[in-house]
Formats: C-alpha cells, sequence, structure tokens
C-alpha cells in the first residue's frame, strides 16, 4: 500500500468570470523510504500539487489517500493542524513575532502532545541531526537561506512524520547547498523510512529520486523506470527501503 | 567528441590498467555514453602520439604469476598535451532535433501530429533524464567538500539543464501549436 496516494485529481481556479484549470487527471504515488520529485515550469501548478498532497486544500475531484484513508484537508492558514504523519516544510518560517528563539519555533508543533522542555530537548536534538544546532539561539531574522531551509525542514521533522511535502525546499539556493539539502532528504528516506514529495522548478534537484515527474497543461508526466537492453526494470538495491 | 582527453585525464589523476580506466571512466562521464572499447582505442592513439605510455604491472592472481598486465600512465608531453587542452575555449556544441525541422516545414494540417510528438518526445526526455539521476550517487549528506565531488555536481547539472531546456521548449511549442489549432481557420491564413 501506498503512502500517499492521488487519483484522478482535478483542481481548477476562477479568476473573475474564466475558470483556469490547473490540474486535470494526475495521480501520483508516494511509497515509504521514497524520494518523489515534481518538475514544472512557473505557474504550472506545483504548489497547488504539493498543498493537495499535504492536505492543505482540497481538490474539485478525485482522491487524496493517506496511508489508505482519504485525506481530510485543513486550511493552509492553519498548517499546525495537519494530519499527524504528514511533515510539511514552510520556508516562510514563524508566522508571528512570539518566537524568540529558533528552537523555540521548531518545538511548536510538540506543543500540547509534549511538555515545553521536552519539546525543546527534541526540538535542539532535530536541529543538531541536521547540522544547523547552532541556529538553536538565533532569531528567524538573522539566518542564512541554507538555515532557513534546514530549520524549516526540521520543523516539518520534529514530529517525525511518515511523509514530508516540501514546495520548492531549495529555491534561492546555490548548487552546493542545494546538494547538501537534497542529499538529507535522501538520507531521511533512506534511513528513517520517510516518504517525501518535493516540488521543483529546475530539473537538477531532482538528481536524488527515486520517482520524477514533469507538469505542464494540468498533466503530470511521469518518467518510466530506467530499463535494462532486455527489457527488465533495473534494481537498484541501495534505493530500497525495507517496509 | 572522443573519450581521449577524458582517458588522458584520469590516467594523470591515478595510472591504471585499462579495465580499471574504463571503469572509472563509467563512473565518472556516464552520461557521455562511451563504450569501453572506446578506452582502448583511446588509450592505443594517446600511447601512439607520446603522451601516454604502458610499464608492466606485477602478474594478477594470488601468486602474481599470471601474465603482467599493461599498465598506463601519463608522459611529460601528456600533461602538456592535457594542460593545452584545459587553457582552450570549448565552444558550445549546436543541438538540432529532427522535430524543430519538421514545425519549420509543416502546414496547419499537421499540428495535432505535431503536438502528439511533443509529448513523445517530453517523455523520452524524461526517461533519459530519469537515466541520469539513478546514475547519480546518492551522496554523503553534506554540501560537496571537495573539487572532485563539485565538479562531478556541475557536470550532472549541465547535462539535466540540458534536457530541462529541451522539455520547457517543448511544453511552449505544444502551447502555441494548440492554441494556434483551436483557432477558426481563416485567421489562420496569411501567417
Amino acid at each position: 500500500m501506498s503512502l500517499l496516494s492521488l487519483k484522478a485529481v482535478r483542481k481548477s481556479y476562477w479568476r473573475g468570470p474564466h475558470e483556469t484549470s490547473v490540474l486535470e487527471d494526475v495521480s501520483l504515488e508516494v511509497g515509504r523510504g521514497e524520494l518523489v520529485a515534481v518538475w514544472g515550469q512557473r505557474g504550472a501548478g506545483k504548489t497547488t500539487l504539493a498543498t493537495i498532497a499535504a492536505g492543505l486544500q482540497a481538490p474539485d475531484s478525485g482522491s487524496v489517500c493517506f496511508e489508505g484513508s482519504e485525506l481530510e484537508s485543513v486550511r493552509r492558514a492553519r498548517a499546525t493542524h495537519l494530519h499527524e504523519g504528514i511533515g510539511w516544510v514552510q520556508r516562510m518560517g514563524p508566522q508571528s513575532g512570539d518566537f524568540r528563539m529558533i528552537v523555540d519555533y521548531v518545538s511548536l508543533p510538540l506543543l500540547g502532545a509534549h511538555s515545553p522542555r521536552a519539546a525543546r530537548r527534541r526540538a535542539s536534538a532535530m536541529l543538531a541531526r541536521l547540522g544547523v544546532a547552532g541556529c538553536a539561539g538565533e532569531r528567524w531574522e538573522s539566518l542564512t537561506d541554507g538555515e532557513r531551509t534546514l530549520v524549516a525542514v526540521a520543523h516539518a521533522l520534529v514530529r517525525e512524520p511518515r511523509l514530508l511535502v516540501a514546495d520548492d525546499p531549495t529555491a534561492n539556493l546555490g548548487v552546493l547547498q542545494r546538494e547538501q539539502i537534497i542529499a538529507l532528504l535522501r538520507q531521511a528516506a533512506d534511513e528513517h523510512g520517510l516518504g517525501i514529495l518535493i516540488t521543483v522548478p529546475d530539473m537538477p534537484e531532482m538528481a536524488h529520486a527515486d520517482r520524477i515527474g514533469s507538469l505542464s497543461d494540468g498533466r503530470l508526466m511521469m518518467a518510466r523506470q530506467p530499463a535494462a537492453a532486455d527489457g527488465t526494470v533495473i534494481d537498484f538495491p541501495s534505493r530500497q527501503q525495507s517496509v | 567528441m572522443s573519450a581521449k582527453h577524458a582517458v588522458l585525464g584520469l590516467v594523470i589523476e591515478q595510472p591504471g590498467y585499462g579495465y580499471q580506466l574504463a571503469r572509472r571512466l563509467e563512473e565518472r562521464c556516464a552520461a557521455w555514453g562511451w563504450e569501453p572499447s572506446g578506452v582502448y582505442s583511446a588509450l592505443d592513439s594517446l600511447v601512439r602520439e607520446g603522451n601516454v605510455r604502458s610499464v608492466r604491472g606485477k602478474g594478477s592472481g594470488t601468486t602474481g604469476r599470471a601474465a603482467p598486465r599493461a599498465i598506463y600512465e601519463a608522459t611529460e608531453k601528456g600533461h602538456d598535451f592535457f594542460r593545452e587542452w584545459m587553457f582552450e575555449t570549448a565552444p558550445p556544441s549546436p543541438v538540432r532535433q529532427e522535430l524543430d525541422l519538421k514545425i519549420l516545414f509543416s502546414g496547419p494540417e499537421f499540428l495535432p501530429r505535431l503536438i502528439d510528438q511533443t509529448w513523445a518526445q517530453e517523455q523520452r526526455c524524461m526517461d533519459d533524464l530519469r537515466n541520469l539521476t539513478a546514475l547519480s550517487q546518492p551522496s554523503v549528506p553534506g554540501a560537496p567538500s571537495s573539487w572532485r565531488e563539485a565538479a562531478v555536481v556541475l557536470q550532472r547539472d549541465a547535462e539535466i539543464k540540458l534536457l530541462q531546456v529541451r522539455i520547457e521548449w517543448l511544453q511552449n511549442a505544444r502551447r502555441v501549436m494548440r492554441e494556434l489549432h483551436n483557432r477558426p481557420r481563416a485567421s489562420q491564413r496569411g501567417g
């Protein structure tokens, strides 16, 4: 069973009297330990796809299932009410000035389920795991773009979700920082069995993905898996994750 | 482009047997699609030109009694030749596709078929891209720290970007073709 399954998803927006179709009959699956990357040009519908996949927006028709159950969508403004098994990488950072320190922001999704002290301890551990322990006492405004991305990933991962959805996680990053982020996501998929869906505006960001797709004209075209000369599919043992 | 400069670069980095060099070339330059046999013809040519020489290695096997194999190493002339190549300005290669020519000479009646062909070619580009990404080694977490690692990333990016540009063009061309195909016939005359 797939972790995430989108079937025949359609979505359109009204701009004045005109209806603009963004997604037409899009189907997509993400398995455990699988990194799936979807590329599209500006305006192709990447953000719409990502928010629908994370349950932050409902499709007009079609189904979105997470671990076999229909996903109930929450409004995007209430991303803290996401399904407990889904992490959403929010690169805009804290939406309120209440967070003096990054560690408080990263621990936010844990409050309620954990004491403030335990939440901070887990948040610090997650920041350390992503190599940005030094940012714990900093403010969002003082971070570099690369650090902001890693903090946003830490904020999404701290609840230990089974699925991570990120819309353009490497925006504004240089080539080497981009490699660092994608390699970290790859490691999270391989070592923790995390299913990951990312959307990207630049194809080199798909370099370590298990499956890749291109979104245009409302259609999602997935690349076929590499086939050997005799037509059999090549198995990549390093990319296999036990379920 | 032949594999000659790449093979010379490998030999300068570290001398090796022909088979080892073929394996290393495959790891480093998978996207170039050079056949292992191309490595041997490149080595022959480099030896003939005096850029590489072969020396006798130890015999293989546990006893070391098997026939010694040739180890290839760069000569001083080879180092100079490689340095000259590094300093040369490399012209970009023009990319021309048969589909572009079909579009240039097609009439409006062919638009539906050409639109289909843009989908087919995009699928092919995506499959090629998938082959490239599948060959890419999962990095050790952390930004590439050495020039060697960064160079591999840049080379892979160059290959991927070529496909991205082609796919973007196919999508844009398809949009224009659809728009014109859906217009009333009369408005297409005189264009």
